[in-house]
């Protein structure tokens, strides 16, 4: 059944929600918006890896893959997406009605330590990854970073201050 | 063939009419798919052999009945990847997926039948718990499958996948079997639902934040792997199997591959920051050593600062067990140790050699780990690693210090080879410590006790922490150069292959618990 490879339609969906749909007739003839695509992988002998689109070559490299999350580095521009069956696609869509939504996001302390520095302001727009403060612990300096795109409420923690594990230091909220 | 055979086809349409096409909207309504469609996406195309297809569930004088064939559960066989599996698959479409007395007694039947074949056995569970209407019987349909969950235990793997409720003593189950995996948005496991929380405490709380995928892969750690549906979590149990023997008898699964087992890896050399005080990412050290630069992480968001799951070294399956500087500074604390101690004896259990990467500054102190009791969730650990007769193999990245060092598979407890990077420090306790101690009296009266302070510090880390004394001593057997740590861990694999250990006679250890 799904394991059938031929002919199906499959959706890939961007980091931001944009969705570019395509067909698979078999391991190397695609379709988009009605276009027959002949693409092909090449993979040198030294592991670099080059895509072929109608015949125009692109250099690339896949940095991560995790089931359908695919991170790919094409002419040296990075896309992050997901590769999702229409079925996935509606599951998403009833499982986003149904949870409630989350304004934002507390970081707290993961273990006790102390407040080395406090990079985070009231009012600074961060992305995911951006490092909010230093804690440290364990004789050792943990950056603490965001995981939601947001703007920074408020800084509770103060530099130098030692602080208890699970004690608030920053709550951000969600733009 | 005459009248017998028509019969035949007649029962065999019965059967095909329940999986209609308002079947398979009801449970795509809910974002899942049906216990049929699962089977199939598990097991190779077209070789999973169904058993007690056409059993009915028993009659009932109280409530709701059904005359579904099956009894709301799917169970079987077939291969997986070429190897022989049995599974069962819960089907919430029939009395929502409540586990009756037919229906458990074709678990049971699935659980005897792997048990006696030495055949993993996967659960796919999508149940609302006991099925009230068949009262006692139920309850004791649970009590059978728990029994025989505990029977296989070490004897053949058990996978469980929660995809929709698990509600009840339903939840005991998974808890007994090996790994469990979750269905993100979909699946909740929990002992008491959300209507008896509220009425019993006044807590409001939805089932996802009670216990949601997230909760129990991150907070509780019940569950180990949590992927975004149906699909991607059976293909997670997939590739788990991939790396499982199919029971305790037999070897895991070798899988030949080109990667060079003497591949030199310089860039190992410049991992570990000079300064011990910087963090780094112990994965970075784990897939430039393993195959192909391959990790299946097991438990990933639970005690983070641990990490612990699959790979393959020469085509060999290992587990690894690492240390993750970059989490809670690597320490040891109540969570990392239960983890790692359960990962311990599933490889042991199941002939999988376990690969130790240390750099830990030592167990997690405060009133908090001590009350909570650190130190018997420790010893976990240290029963774990000492207990597990397997290859055992350490490579101290850096840090190794105090009871940390004793625990993590040092050689006193067994580890068969002990090797160090010269960054290695390994010692009592760290070297501030260690200065404030002996040298107590002499800070006190010197003029300039920070100057002499780092002064002594200084000395320390040069004469004390560092790997040359436990390598003339013996408890290391050789400091290595980290850009060939893969050929190394290699070759000692090798020489360990044949390697027995006979334990004195008992009918089973006191572990702490």
């Amino acid at each position: 059944m799904q394991n059938n490879i031929q002919n199906k339609t499959l959706i890939a969906v961007g980091k931001n929600g944009e969705e570019y749909e395509f067909k698979v007739q078999n391991s190397y003839q695609y379709s988009s918006k009605g276009c027959k695509l002949t693409i092909e992988m090449i993979e040198e002998a030294d592991g670099f890896m080059l895509f072929s689109c109608e015949g125009v070559r692109y250099p690339v490299e896949i940095v991560s893959r995790k089931l359908n999350n695919y991170e790919v580095l094409v002419n040296g521009v990075s896309y992050n997406f997901t590769v999702e069956t229409p079925f996935s696609l509606k599951r998403r869509e009833i499982l986003a009605a149904n949870q409630p939504v989350s304004d934002g996001e507390d970081v707290c302390a993961p273990m006790p330590g102390k407040i080395v520095s406090i990079i985070a302001q009231e009012g600074m727009e961060v992305n995911p990854g951006d490092p909010l403060l230093v804690l440290e612990a364990m004789k050792m300096q943990n950056t603490l970073t965001a995981s939601v795109k947001g703007v920074v409420k408020t800084v509770a923690a103060k530099a130098g201050a030692t602080v208890g594990k699970d004690e608030l230091l920053v709550e951000i909220k969600k733009a | 063939m005459g009248v017998a055979y028509e019969k035949f086809l007649e029962r065999q349409k019965q059967l095909e009419q329940q999986y209609s096409a308002e079947y398979y909207e009801k449970q795509h309504n809910r974002g899942k798919l049906t216990a049929r469609e699962r089977i199939l996406l598990l097991f190779d195309q077209g070789s999973f052999e169904e058993i007690d297809a056409f059993v009915p569930p028993v009659g009932v004088t109280f409530g709701k009945t059904t005359k579904a064939f099956g009894d709301g559960v799917i169970a079987g066989f077939g291969t997986i990847g070429g190897r022989q599996v049995y599974a069962y698959s819960q089907d919430f479409n029939v009395l929502g997926g409540s586990l009756g007395t037919t229906h458990a007694a074709k678990i049971v039947k699935v659980q005897d039948m792997a048990l006696k074949t030495g055949l993993p056995v996967i659960g796919l569970i999508d149940s609302g718990g006991a099925r009230i209407q068949e009262g006692v019987a139920s309850l004791n349909g649970y009590a059978n499958i728990f029994r025989r969950n505990v029977l296989a235990s070490g004897v053949v793997p058990q996978i469980s996948a929660i995809m929709g409720p698990a509600a009840g003593g339903a939840v005991y189950s998974p808890a007994l079997t090996d790994f469990v995996f979750m269905t993100e948005g979909t699946s909740y496991m929990f002992v008491t639902g959300p209507d008896v929380v509220r009425q019993v405490l006044n807590e409001n709380v939805t089932p996802d934040q009670l216990g949601g995928a997230k909760v129990h892969t991150s907070k509780s750690g019940v569950a180990q792997f949590v992927y975004s549906d149906d699909a991607n979590t059976i293909l997670g149990i997939k590739k788990l199997l991939t790396y499982l023997p199919s029971n305790n008898i037999e070897n895991p699964p070798y899988v030949a591959n080109d990667d060079p087992t003497d591949r030199v890896e310089e860039a190992l050399r410049d991992i570990v920051p000079e300064d011990p005080d910087k963090p780094y990412d112990v994965r970075d050290v784990i897939t430039l050593i393993t195959d192909k630069g391959r990790f299946f992480e097991v438990s990933e968001n639970y005690a983070p600062n641990i990490i612990v799951g699959f790979a393959r070294l020469g085509g060999y399956v290992i587990g690894i067990i690492a240390n993750q500087p970059k989490v809670m500074a690597g320490s040891l604390d109540i969570d990392s140790s239960v983890k790692a101690a359960r990962f311990i004896n599933f490889c042991d259990s199941f002939n999988i050699p376990i690969v130790t990467f240390e750099d830990v500054p030592g167990f997690l102190p405060g009133t908090d780990q001590e009350h909570q009791g650190i130190i018997r969730n420790g010893a976990k650990l240290l029963y774990a690693y000492t207990r597990a007769t397997v290859p055992k193999i350490t490579v101290v990245l850096r840090k190794s210090y105090g009871g940390a060092y004793i625990v993590m598979n040092s050689k006193g407890i067994g580890g068969d080879y002990n090797f160090a990077w010269p960054t290695a420090e390994i010692a009592v306790m760290g070297p501030d410590g260690a200065i404030a101690i002996l040298f107590r009296k002499e800070l006190a009266e010197a003029a300039d006790p920070v100057a002499l302070k780092k002064e002594l510090v200084a000395k320390y880390r040069n004469e004390v922490a560092n790997p040359y004394i436990a390598d003339e001593k013996g408890f290391i057997d050789e400091v290595i150069d980290p850009a060939v740590t893969r050929a190394k861990i290699f070759r000692v694999l090798k020489s360990l292959d044949k390697k027995s250990v006979s334990l004195p006679r008992r009918k089973h250890g006191n572990t702490p618990l």
